[in-house]
């Protein structure tokens, strides 16, 4: 599969338009559910946060760019934004061993980004942010869930 | 999102059919606004695709209101992809999720 690209603008209904080309492309290429679901969520994570800390919505229109890749075995995210150096995966993430009410919840996102991520990689770029996440085609997750139980 | 709401008994029931993102998050706290002032509410999910953190944040304000009230907040229905989404969140136990809603509706659980 060739990398498609999706263009989004600083303004958060942007996300479902990235969702619904997940769809799209997930069909095209068989991805299976499970796996589908959560790319969904962890690209939209990642893009609410270029929007809402790394741009800010309102004032001056800014865009950044998500793409995305296949082959046999991973899909690879690419998410490239022209916002000020931001790395997520040195970032702190939410304590989950913490009572929910104690927690940092924003970190929240961060947090089901890193867990449902197969691997994660930021880079500066001169005035980009270039993160790339990898993901597994396979639902192994759900095969050794369904395994241990 | 598309959100549906039933009465139940004593319980007014919301069923969720969609993705449960950013648009999702923000209709289904405009649907829990009026119900969480105290009362029984439970929130089908058999439809819900998925859950992103702005989802569990509106889920987790809803419920700690509905407890302030003195009122009940139960999910159910969830499918196993979805139910991991609230393990991986830290969530599992956070809530009441319960895998069927029909005895907590007709009040046997």
């Amino acid at each position: 599969m060739k990398p498609r690209i999706f263009r989004l603008k600083n303004d958060r209904h942007e996300v479902a338009g990235l969702s619904k080309w997940v769809d799209q492309i997930s069909a095209e290429i068989g991805l299976i559910a499970t796996v589908r679901g959560e790319l969904q969520v962890a690209l939209e994570e990642v893009a609410l946060n270029v929007i809402t800390h790394g741009y800010g919505e309102g004032g001056v229109v800014k865009e950044f760019s998500v793409s995305l890749e296949a082959d046999s075995d991973f899909i690879t995210a690419v998410v490239e934004d022209e916002a000020p150096a931001f790395d997520p995966t040195g970032r702190e993430e939410a304590d989950i061993s913490l009572p929910p009410d104690q927690r940092l919840i924003g970190g929240l996102g961060i947090h089901l980004v890193k867990n449902l991520v197969e691997s994660m990689h930021h880079e500066r770029r001169g005035a980009r942010n270039v993160l790339t996440l990898r993901f597994s085609r396979h639902d192994s997750r759900g095969a050794s869930a369904a395994e241990a139980t | 999102m598309q959100i549906l709401q039933s009465q139940q008994g004593s319980w007014v029931v919301l069923t969720l059919v969609g993705p449960l993102d950013e648009t999702g998050a923000a209709e289904m706290d405009a649907a829990l606004a009026p119900l969480i002032k105290g009362g029984a509410v439970a929130l089908d999910f058999s439809g819900v695709e998925y859950v992103t953190s702005s989802g569990f944040r509106v889920l987790m304000k809803a419920c700690r209101e509905q407890l302030t009230n003195q009122g009940q907040f139960v999910l159910g229905r969830m499918s196993e992809p979805v139910r991991r989404f609230f393990e991986i969140a830290g969530l599992g136990t956070f809530f009441k999720i319960v895998p069927d809603l029909a005895p907590v509706l007709e009040g046997k659980a």
